[in-house]
């Protein structure tokens, strides 16, 4: 396993508005094979901090480096990212959507892809403007965990998704993923998502980290769950 | 990467623009036919309702025209401003790319739109007939006999005036790009998606070629001054054929190259927005 850190990020800033910083000084380094819970209350900068790393936004100020390079267009090739929000065309159907990801990604299993669907119960040939929102997250959610990719971020993924199939859904995400990748979560359902976490990490406004860890390590020394935790250290 | 991209894109709107298509095309013999039986001067319900036929003709290739034209720009406006920009801008392709692909495919779109017009055009006069023959062999004999007498008259300047209609189709097709180009820039330029502005879009496009026709003017009216004064195309007496020809020409040409170098200024902006400065927020 290589020793170079999948996402590391030095000073990263970032405001939309002048003097009102989302992110001011954010550093964060994430190290191959492990799952990584961003976890803080709305409105601290996570979702941000993932546009970032993804390309969508441009950053003020700071480093980002995708396997020891700084991100570029090709950072896109090894990046697999589902944001907060439906962004697929509603108008295509889900085998039309897994023709255009077999097509732009070579990382892509469509054979994994077509049985997450079918054990979902999602109909190839459905529209997506005709499945509900927790259908179309999962459609989401499949498509981009189907790639062979060094870094998943994954913004909300199970917000939408009914308590039953998030069992399926985190089981898929530990058995899917390349364990010399990683993945970055963000989530307000932290008791759901606690139990795949290998660590953890509190954000709080202005992109301050106030605690991270391993998950297992800070269970044990505190006896509480990442939950507690959560709930203690963000009590308003 | 340029070719699959191009390949979605005109997937996205393949399926309207067939049907609207389609619908022309058998629109077109329809029509062909009605305005036959106008021309035949046929009584009673066949004469009303070819006249009701010719006037949904008229109406579909006005709406067809405006969907032709509509579907790249919508193009423009889903991938780089709805939720979907979030898809493309995560594609492992170079935003110079997806940029490319999506002028592209509007202007594509823009000359198929305009091909089938055409086709649907000489459908409907190869139906009509004129004298001996259809409308369509008469407007060709006179279209042949027109360029033969304006060759004979003017010689060279019949290029000219057959150039003339290429330039404006440019300068239609420029114009749609600038429209497309105003809604990426919006995009990606604020800090904040803002909801589209289709009216300030048209505003714009519409402001720009005021500016260039008000750019274009002086310098037209400099030059044909020269042309006339100065009998620079040696046709002594009153303005010639030939002259306001020129004239009308270069006209064409100075508007045309000022919106291409406004288009060129635009799809740089557009490029470094995109590709430097995006905020998806």
């Amino acid at each position: 396993m290589s020793n170079v850190p999948v996402l590391k990020c030095e000073n990263l800033c970032k405001s939309y508005q002048a003097g009102k910083a989302v992110l001011d000084g954010f550093n964060l380094t994430i190290e191959p094979g492990r799952i990584v819970g961003l976890l803080g209350p709305n409105g601290c900068g996570k979702s941000t901090f993932l546009k970032l790393v993804c390309g969508l936004l441009v950053p003020d100020g700071g480093k980002i480096e995708i396997e020891g390079k700084e991100r570029s267009e090709e950072s896109n090739l090894l990046i697999s990212f589902l944001p907060e929000r439906t962004y697929f065309d509603s108008r295509s159907k889900v085998s039309e959507l897994i023709s255009l990801f077999d097509d732009f990604y070579a990382d892509f299993d469509r054979a994994v892809a077509e049985k997450m669907m079918n054990d979902l119960h999602i109909p190839l040939d459905a529209k997506l403007k005709t499945l509900s929102k927790g259908m179309k997250e999962k459609v989401q959610l499949i498509m981009v965990m189907s790639r062979k990719a060094k870094l998943y971020l994954l913004d909300e993924p199970i917000g939408g998704v009914d308590p039953a199939s998030r069992e399926y859904i985190l089981n898929t995400i530990i058995s899917n993923y390349n364990p010399e990748a990683s993945i970055i979560i963000t989530t307000h359902l932290i008791a759901d998502i606690e139990p795949v976490l290998d660590d953890f990490a509190f954000m709080t406004y202005g992109g301050n980290i106030v605690r991270m860890g391993n998950a297992d390590t800070v269970r044990e020394a505190t006896g509480k769950t990442l939950d507690e935790l959560f709930r203690e250290e963000f009590r308003c | 990467m340029l070719k699959k991209c191009l390949k979605y894109d005109l997937k996205a709107s393949l399926l309207i623009w067939s049907i609207l298509s389609a619908a022309v095309l058998v629109m077109s013999t329809v029509g062909g036919f009605a305005i036959k039986t106008l021309v035949l001067e046929l009584d009673g319900i066949v004469f009303g309702a070819s006249i009701l036929c010719v006037f949904v003709y008229y109406i579909l290739g006005i709406v067809y025209l405006i969907a032709g034209i509509g579907l790249g720009i919508y193009r423009f406006y889903q991938s780089f401003r709805t939720d979907e920009a979030y898809l493309t801008f995560t594609l492992p392709v170079k935003r110079k790319t997806l940029l490319h692909s999506k002028m592209l495919s509007t202007a594509i779109l823009f000359i198929s739109t305009i091909a089938v017009i055409l086709i649907a055009l000489i459908i409907s006069f190869s139906i009509v007939p004129d004298g001996e023959g259809s409308m369509l062999s008469s407007a060709l004999t006179s279209i042949g006999d027109g360029l033969k007498e304006s060759y004979m008259a003017n010689g060279f300047w019949t290029v000219v005036y057959i150039a003339q209609g290429v330039i404006l189709g440019a300068l239609a097709l420029s114009a749609v790009m600038l429209f497309c180009f105003s809604i990426a820039m919006r995009t990606s330029g604020n800090k904040t998606r803002s909801k589209l502005g289709i009216g300030k879009n048209l505003a714009l496009v519409f402001l720009v070629y005021v500016g260039i026709g008000a750019m274009t003017v002086p310098i037209v009216l400099l030059i044909a001054t020269i042309v006339i004064y100065t009998d620079a195309l040696a046709i002594a007496g009153t303005v010639s054929q030939a002259e306001s020809g020129f004239i009308i020409f270069l006209s064409l040409i100075m508007f045309t190259m000022l919106a291409v170098i406004i288009n060129v200024f635009l799809y740089k902006d557009n490029l470094a927005k995109i590709t430097r400065k995006l905020n998806l927020t």
